[in-house]
């Protein structure tokens, strides 16, 4: 026994082992600016992939147009994309868990590096501000969309589970209060430059960029015009004459707009919404938003494609062209470009009343289309132009769209003529069934389910 | 004077010499006679049948001496005589036979009826006779064994063990056997496999494989278990209670599964050969409608929606598809007919000391799917032992290899398809014999074969224990094995599954490569120590575990290809990304022991124990102890028993109490990591947080308690077992669900939560009849088990509130009450438990269902008529399971649905089974359909009687120890279900993957 006991002891260092290839410790990974940056190309890379920014049909590009009134439902078998377009969703669908998941996992990303960065000891002041400023403007970027998607939710600040698997809903109100209160902080910090010019991180001009819709979704009119304003004067930024080259990748009007998978493939949506066969078997845009369109509006036909053969015509978005794989990739996903700013700045204006200056910047859009500026409007007349404009500019647009009519209070009037199945409480996307049974703090339901 | 004294003096000499001498003569003087002259006696031992019997012990019963009878039966022995030659042997009677002078002694030795006598089972690390065991031990030895056509081990074990419940997940060749022995005891879903030990060193049960790479099998991917080949088993042993698994420690919670390989005959050199061939078919087809009473139902289904213009798309029944047509989609799809083909030979001999054993099997296996899929075996089998010529020093070395290749497709879609394509949907093939696209209407099923899948395994085990016994109580041994496991994967998305008219070129193909690769080896040192002290008679093993594995594996995904025929090469991708690249490094060690006092056959103490060590756990909780007391009374031996009921020829009362634990979770768990993704972003690889930290996770712990009442009457021809166990399982090492606002969906810790087994088993083993010629024997088990959530702390507040009930099984499903059909609106119902006005899940979903049997066992019989034999075994159990409804698509939809759904609402004020048919233009439908398959109404009866296993076999010549053995068999496996199930099939219960096969081969066996 006593030689028995004296191997044991020898070999209890038997059992430590070294520790795994494919990971990283923590400790490791805050210490080097290399590994954070991994740790934002992961963020960005979800945002791409599988996240609600995502110009697949997990993001609410493609779902929320179907929600809203820019695109019908064309598939057979589709049940999930259905209950998009019919406005009949359950709190079981699997596309209103997966927004909710990819969001709150990326938000967990976003502060892990908050807290990671503001305990690594070295790190260089300027790096440690940068990472800072930019994982805030992502926790209330992400923040930003789920509400508008769910209504009252919970506003996550820490990484510590214990905490996070309890949390209520909070009102909408100290949710707008957070998001400000991160993108003021994040616009200190963030700094001008970032890497290259061809936009993919973002920077303290998308975090003011960011910040305008923020206000405008606020009615906060002086400050949305302010900070709009700011990025149409002094970011760099122009619009881009020619139509076609908007959204393309070396566009001068792009703000942020997120790297591809690989050199050579282009974006989600062109894969995802040109149409090349017919019966389409996904989604076409809707008859009421191809109607929409003004005589002469070039928009209807640059960002607009058809598909035609002997059993019909089919209309598809085309902002994104290039499907397939190319030498090197031309397009990439746009999220924030000059021409909403434009529109901000109209908006706001018009708001407070300076209609001058909300003509001419809505006329310097109208213009890039090919439509007749617009001169002599009263307040109301501006207003409705300026919403009809944001929907001939940013149809099919990271759920714009719907956003638009749910903050101005048009959802109820303009989707249930719209849409046969539309009622007042699908103004909000139910709470995932699961997350309610897991964490009952979240309840009540959204109203309606 | 003189003279005298010298006269005196000679007297005394002789008197003392004639007393000193009569001393040494006193034995024979007592004994009565002098020792006759002692003579080399000789003769042959046969059994009953003439069959010449080697390895028999015969012992001279005065003198001790001893000798063993060689292998055609003869032997020499020195002996007197009038002495008394004792035979005895393993399986036969033992024998007092008088020399009577004779020379040459012929001796027939009767076959032990009893199946206890001195059968040895296989205890671990020790052996025990089944008779004097304290624990609960079950034992398959190759006789049933080889009467199954089955490629995995674990289908031999289906309905003959009790405690043991094991479930095929799919018909497709390698798919996986669940296996729950004495139930469940973990929360977590993936923490219940058993320990597998082969020939001694620990087999690792987890799946090397990329889960994207085998989807087309459910579960969790290609097992490693399929890489052992049946018929190089000797037995398979299964340790339930704690007295057997205690010596296990930290890993026998979930019962120990033994595997031991043959080994080599001590006899004649022996060549046999084995042959199958056989047929296999699925083993049952749902009856679904026709093509008028489907295109009947989606008329009706959109007359009810109020769709007086049928969509575009309803290809089915707007014109564009012929409504004339009718294809049977299961017997198109899968309705072929497999073949099987094993080939085994087997060269094994050696002579008294020495034994060798050679084998090699191919089993080849095809589908019944429209494509040629294939599944080819090939093993490999050496083992050798030898023991020195004093006998002290024993050598037995074995080593297997088994090489897998399973050709599959690539995702399991066609099975979904075939039960629900529309009747008349297009043929699958143009005139030219091309893939029928119909103008791109539909995606044509066929296309989904273009998919492949193709696993590559082999797997090594090897094996070397040394024993030397230098005292006769005293010995020393070791074992020392090795094994290694490969897999490689690949599963492609080729561009040709897509209809051509999309212009989906191969730029858009995707090869995913999965290799992996797992090594360990074990080193276990042990001292025995085995005395034998009159009327008690002392074991006592001591011993130490060393081991480690690692393992790693890649996963390449490759994207975007100029031409598909190069779609198998990754340098010919335009893009490849790195899913997965990770190794992981385990390591273990132990000490244990055990001691087993036995008083007179009687009254027997078993003690076992183990320390464990472990580094999956963090650094503070790195050790704990187990340990078991076992105890048998063999009141059949007692005096009064004898006496009171003579028919009573055994009677053994057990009792066990003792703790295992459980480390199945994963290595590194406690680490706080970040990770490689596979996206890339800016040239950058993407590096997310691994998991959520937590450092101070502990062991589960298992305590078990077995009680056993084991009797055997009429010279225990028949046997009967009562098993009583209860388990408790406590400090769940669980994956503890979370709420996404976490950012993840688990978090690794233990719950303060208990769950607990118990149940009841029942065995029966009975010699009906035993004539000359003719033999009846039947085998019946019978298992009651319990499983049951008996304590969790604040389950309310917990994230298993809505998922456990206290009380209740794990395995149970929260599901709505169902109110059938509302005859007013033709909708189905649930039932509004709260009765709140509104259907949620959370408040209406409270009936709670229990997935877990209620009773299993099995039936075996075995009928021997001079030379044919017959078996037979039959498998029950009584259980509710998901059926046929509980993933089905919305009835009136464009799927079509079995014949039952005519059954429908038509009007107000029918009653019916199914509501109205709607083609899923109607939410209020869809909802109350949706809430349909969430309700008790899919749960039904899965009860069922399989005859899983019939063998016949007839035996045209005897072979040793001349001439050529020859047997014809025609085997089955599956052959005949009795059932109540509303599915495909009641072991699956699994409409999203191909049912179980049933099998008819013919086969042969020679042996020269």
């Amino acid at each position: 026994m006593l030689t028995v006991s004296l191997i044991l002891i020898s070999c209890e260092s038997y059992l430590d082992i070294d520790p795994p290839t494919n990971q990283i410790v923590g400790e490791v990974v805050f210490s080097d600016q290399a590994t954070i940056e991994a740790g934002f190309a992961h963020i960005y890379s979800q945002f791409r992939e599988s996240a609600f920014p995502a110009g697949n049909p997990t993001g609410m590009t493609y779902l929320m147009g179907m929600y809203a009134d820019e695109m019908e439902y064309a598939a057979t078998n589709d049940l999930e994309a259905k209950s998009f377009y019919d406005n009949s969703l359950l709190p079981s669908n699997n596309s209103v868990q997966n927004l909710w998941n990819t969001g709150y996992s990326l938000i967990y990303a976003a502060n892990r590096i908050l807290e990671g960065v503001e305990n690594s000891p070295s790190l260089t002041e300027m790096d440690k501000d940068r990472f800072i400023g930019e994982a805030l403007f992502v926790r209330a970027y992400i923040h930003f969309n789920l509400t508008n998607l769910f209504g009252a939710i919970p506003y996550i600040t820490t990484t510590d589970y214990r905490i996070n698997m309890k949390v209520s809903k909070m009102e909408t109100a100290i949710i707008n209060e957070s998001i400000v209160k991160d993108l003021m902080r994040s616009k200190e910090l963030i700094g001008i430059s970032e890497t290259g010019i061809s936009h993919f991180r973002p920077n303290r001009w998308v975090v003011s960029a960011f910040l305008s819709r923020v206000y405008l979704y606020q009615g906060d009119w002086q400050s949305a015009l302010d900070e709009a304003q700011n990025v149409v004067l002094d970011s760099g930024s122009d619009l881009e004459p020619n139509l076609d080259d908007v959204f393309l990748g070396n566009s001068q009007e792009t703000l942020w707009q997120l790297d591809t998978r690989s050199p050579g493939t282009n974006t989600n949506e062109a894969y995802h919404f040109v149409v090349l066969s017919g019966p389409p078997n996904k989604a076409t845009l809707s008859q009421s938003l191809l109607e929409s369109f003004e005589e002469g509006d070039k928009r209807s036909v640059s960002w607009v494609g058809a598909f035609s053969n002997e059993s019909g015509t089919w209309y598809f978005p085309n902002k994104y062209k290039l499907y397939l794989v190319t030498e090197t990739t031309e397009e990439y996903s746009i999220l924030f470009r000059l021409s909403e700013q434009y529109l901000i700045v109209a908006e706001a204006s018009a708001q407070l009343g300076q209609i001058d200056q909300a003509l001419g910047y809505l006329n310097e859009i109208r213009g890039r289309a090919g439509l007749q500026p617009l001169e002599g409007l009263e307040q109301e007349a501006v207003m409705e132009a300026i919403l009809k404009e944001r929907r001939a500019e940013l149809f099919m647009e990271q759920a714009h769209r719907f956003f638009d009519l749910k903050r101005t209070g048009l959802a109820d009037a303009v989707l249930s003529s719209e849409k046969p199945f539309w009622e007042e409480t699908d103004i909000h996307l139910p709470i995932p069934e699961s997350e309610l049974l897991i964490n009952p703090n979240l309840l009540p339901q959204n109203e309606g389910y | 004077m003189k003279i005298v004294s010298i006269t005196l003096d000679r007297t005394y000499l002789l008197l003392s010499f004639y007393l000193f001498l009569s001393f040494l003569l006193s034995e024979q003087v007592v004994a009565g006679k002098l020792l006759p002259p002692q003579t080399m006696v000789s003769g042959v031992v046969m059994d009953t049948g003439g069959i010449p019997l080697a390895g028999v012990n015969i012992v001279v019963e005065s003198t001790q001496q001893g000798a063993i009878s060689d292998f055609d039966g003869s032997f020499e022995i020195v002996a007197g005589p009038d002495d008394v030659l004792f035979f005895s042997m393993v399986g036969f009677k033992s024998l007092s036979v008088p020399i009577l002078g004779k020379e040459v002694v012929m001796v027939q030795m009767e076959e032990d009826v009893t199946v206890l006598g001195e059968v040895v089972l296989n205890a671990g690390y020790y052996t025990v006779s089944e008779r004097e065991r304290t624990g609960s031990i079950e034992k398959v030895s190759t006789m049933d064994i080889e009467k199954q056509p089955i490629s995995n081990p674990l289908a031999a074990l289906q309905g003959r063990m009790a405690g043991v419940e094991i479930q095929q997940t799919s018909g497709f060749s390698g798919s996986n056997f669940n296996i729950r022995i004495r139930g469940r005891n973990s929360i977590r879903s993936q923490g219940n496999d058993p320990l597998y030990i082969v020939d001694g060193v620990p087999f690792s049960s987890s799946s090397l494989g990329d889960p994207s790479a085998s989807i087309t099998l459910p579960g969790s991917g290609m097992s490693p278990l399929n890489d052992l080949n049946p018929n190089d088993i000797e037995s398979i042993e299964i340790l339930k209670d704690a007295d057997a698994t205690a010596i296990y420690g930290s890993r026998g919670a979930n019962g120990v599964v033994l595997i031991t390989t043959k080994k080599g005959n001590h006899g004649k050199t022996e060549l046999e050969l084995n042959m199958l061939s056989g047929l296999g078919k699925v083993s049952n087809t749902m009856d679904l409608m026709g093509t008028s009473d489907y295109l009947a139902m989606r008329r009706e289904a959109y007359a009810n929606d109020g769709i007086l213009e049928y969509p575009s798309n309803a290809f089915e029944v707007n014109g564009t598809w012929n409504q004339d047509r009718y294809t049977d989609w299961q017997k198109e799809l899968f309705g072929r007919t497999a073949y099987l083909n094993t080939v085994q030979g087997s060269l094994s001999g050696g002579n008294q000391r020495t034994g060798f054993l050679i084998s090699g099997t191919y089993y080849g296996q095809t589908s019944v799917l429209p494509k040629d899929y294939k599944n080819d075996k090939i093993s490999g089998l050496a083992n050798l032992n030898h023991t020195s010529k004093d006998g002290r020093l024993e050598l037995q070395l074995s080593t297997q290899y088994v090489s897998n290749a399973n050709n599959l497709p690539g995702d399991a879609s066609l099975i979904a398809k075939a039960y629900s394509l529309a009747p008349n949907a297009p043929s699958l093939y143009n005139a030219d014999g091309s893939l029928n696209w119909e103008n791109s209407t539909w995606s044509n099923p066929l296309a989904r074969l273009e998919r492949k899948y193709l696993a590559n395994s082999s797997t090594l085990v090897s094996n070397f224990h040394w024993k030397y016994q230098p005292l006769r109580f005293l010995g020393f041994s070791a074992n020392m094995g090795y094994t290694e496991n490969h897999l490689k994967e690949f599963n492609s998305t080729p561009s040709t599954l897509y209809d051509p008219t999309f212009g989906i070129g191969p730029e858009f193909s995707i090869a995913l490569h999965n290799t992996g690769k797992s090594s360990s080896w074990i080193m276990e040192p042990q001292v025995h120590f085995d005395v034998d002290m009159g009327e008690i008679r002392l074991s006592a093993l001591a011993g130490l575990s060393f081991q480690e594995r690692k393992s790693g594996r890649k996963a390449l995904m490759g994207f975007g290809f100029s031409n598909n025929a190069l779609i198998e090469n990754l340098a010919a991708a335009s893009d490849v990304t790195v899913r997965t690249d990770r190794s992981e490094q385990y390591r273990y060690q132990a000490v244990f022991g055990r001691v087993n006092l036995n008083h007179k056959g009687k009254y027997i103490l078993n003690l076992t124990g183990r320390r464990d060590g472990s580094s999956r756990f963090g650094p503070e909780k790195r050790f704990a102890n187990f340990g078991a007391i076992g105890t048998a009374w063999i009141f059949s031996e007692e005096g009064f028993v004898a006496q009171w009921v003579p028919w009573l020829s055994y009677g053994k009362l057990r009792a066990s109490y003792g703790t295992s634990g459980s480390d199945q979770i994963g290595d590194y768990q406690y680490l706080d990591t970040y990770s490689f993704g596979s996206q890339q972003y800016q040239g950058m690889t993407a590096l997310y947080p691994t998991r959520l930290f937590n450092p101070d996770f502990g062991w589960e712990e298992n305590r078990k308690l077995d009680i056993a009442l084991e009797l055997g009457f009429f010279n225990d021809r028949l046997l009967l077992n009562g098993n009583y166990y209860r388990n408790r399982s406590s400090n769940q090492l669980v994956g503890i669900p979370l709420p996404a606002t976490t950012g993840f969906g688990t978090l690794q810790g233990n719950l303060d939560a208990t769950v607990e087994n118990r149940g009841w088993e029942l065995e029966l083993h009975s010699i009906n009849v035993r004539t000359k010629n003719f033999e009846w024997s039947t085998d019946f088990n019978l298992t009651l088990p319990k499983t049951r959530l008996i304590a969790f702390d604040d389950l309310e507040g917990s994230t298993y509130a809505n998922q456990l009930v206290i009380g209740e099984p794990l395995n149970i499903a929260k599901v709505y009450g169902f109110d059938g059909v509302n005859s007013q609106t033709g909708l189905f119902e649930v039932i509004d438990h709260n009765g709140d006005g509104t259907i949620t899940a959370i408040e209406d979903r409270q009936t709670v269902k229990s997935l877990d049997p209620e009773y299993y066992g099995g039936l075996d019989n075995h009928i021997v008529y001079k030379r044919f034999s017959l078996d037979f075994l039959f498998q029950f159990t009584k259980q509710l399971g998901y059926n046929f409804w509980s993933s089905a698509p919305i009835v009136g939809g464009g799927s079509n649905q079995p014949i039952p759904v005519l059954d429908r609402w038509r009007g107000v004020g029918d009653s019916a089974k199914f509501q109205k048919f709607s083609s899923g233009g109607d939410p209020e439908a869809t909802q109350a359909f949706r809430n349909f398959t969430r309700s008790e109404a899919v749960i039904g009866d899965a009860s069922f009687i399989r005859l899983q296993n019939v063998s016949i076999s007839y035996r045209f010549a005897e072979g040793t120890p001349k001439g050529i053995g020859c047997e014809l068999f025609l085997r089955g496996q599956n052959l005949w279900t009795i059932t109540d199930y509303f599915g495909p099939d009641p072991e699956t219960r699994n409409r999203q993957t191909l049912p179980t096969l049933r099998f008819l081969s013919l086969g042969t066996r020679l042996t020269f």
